[in-house]
């Protein structure tokens, strides 16, 4: 088992990082973006840096696209995990496209009045969609409530 | 001599916090500098403004971009006053270690502080979880110039938030569950 763990930073990589303990520190890798928060907090993990600015962002998703193949390729994954934001897309895709990895999405916490645009792309592609607020159900059927983390 | 400390007493420490996205926050900033040139209160504003390319104009305001995050947690701890964007994790963080009640201000997409509103949805949904006497640390007006300008000059409240706000958090059920799956 191996998995990548996609994130932006902020409140993603936060969220994100209560749970890298779902695997073993030498079964995941990060893919992230360069900035205080992936040194102070993945100091002693194995990262990779995304291209950033990502949000609505055409000419980087295709670049991280790209870098998506070649960093899937390098590292083989088993499963992807993440919470956003935009830079989940690109290597979602190739990761079920191109490499046929499991994928777990979690919807972020505080999208309370409506789904994040990243989860609404990414939902029918997941094979574990979960969200933190029971109410995001109605919005994704098929997800999984197992609580919040915050 | 006297010094200024003796004749106007400690100075208070602000601290203002905007996250590490790339939208600028000049609203708040413009209203923070109204604020300090109404007022002479003593007071140490120490702000991490991220991307924002505001000029200010009172000159004494320390400015940083970005923090690692043990001296944000630093500061929170140790702030007389704070003044947040309404990320979550801001949010959560000033919650836990703030002294006394801190100011939360949603980025707002009308402005380009940010892609869409959430951020006012969340601030929204957890004023509904307070009681009436706390829901003013959420704010969810457009023009935050009166806001800023009562919330630094009142005397400071200690910070109860944490009585109502996040006390239900799943995380090692959702890390058994997840783990789980990934060995299944």
């Amino acid at each position: 088992m191996r998995v990548g763990i996609i994130t932006s930073k902020g409140g993603h990589l936060y969220q994100i990082l209560q749970l890298r303990d779902v695997c073993k520190r030498n079964n995941r890798f990060w893919v992230t973006f360069k900035g205080n928060d992936a040194e102070y907090f993945l100091k002693k993990e194995k990262k990779y840096c995304a291209f950033y600015p990502e949000s609505r962002n055409i000419i980087n998703a295709i670049r991280n696209f790209f870098l998506a193949i070649r960093l899937l390729k390098i590292e083989k994954p088993t499963h992807l995990i993440s919470c956003g934001a935009a830079i989940a897309v690109p290597f979602y895709l190739v990761g079920k496209f191109f490499f046929r990895i499991k994928l777990i999405y979690l919807e972020p916490y505080d999208f309370i009045a409506y789904p994040s645009l990243t989860g609404k792309i990414l939902y029918n592609f997941v094979d574990l969609f979960l969200v933190q607020h029971k109410h995001q159900l109605k919005w994704y059927p098929k997800a999984k409530f197992w609580g919040s983390l915050l | 001599m006297v010094s200024k400390s003796k004749i106007l007493g400690k100075p208070t420490l602000v601290f203002i916090s905007v996250g590490s996205t790339n939208f600028q926050f000049d609203r708040l900033f413009s209203a923070l500098d109204k604020v300090l040139t109404a007022t002479n209160k003593n007071v140490n504003l120490v702000i991490q403004y991220g991307n924002s390319k505001y000029i200010w104009k009172n000159k004494k305001v320390k400015l940083i971009d970005y923090m690692t995050p043990s001296k944000i947690i630093f500061l929170i701890k140790n702030a007389d006053k704070i003044i947040s964007h309404a990320g979550p994790i801001s949010i959560v963080q000033t919650v836990k270690y703030s002294k006394n009640l801190p100011l939360i201000i949603p980025r707002l997409a009308k402005f380009r502080e940010h892609v869409d509103n959430h951020q006012l949805y969340f601030t929204k949904f957890l004023r509904t979880q307070l009681p009436q006497e706390f829901q003013k640390c959420f704010i969810t007006e457009e023009n935050i110039n009166k806001n800023v300008f009562d919330y630094l000059n009142k005397k400071s409240e200690k910070n109860v938030l944490g009585r109502y706000l996040f006390r239900f958090s799943n995380r090692l059920t959702i890390i058994k569950k997840i783990n789980k799956y990934l060995t299944d």
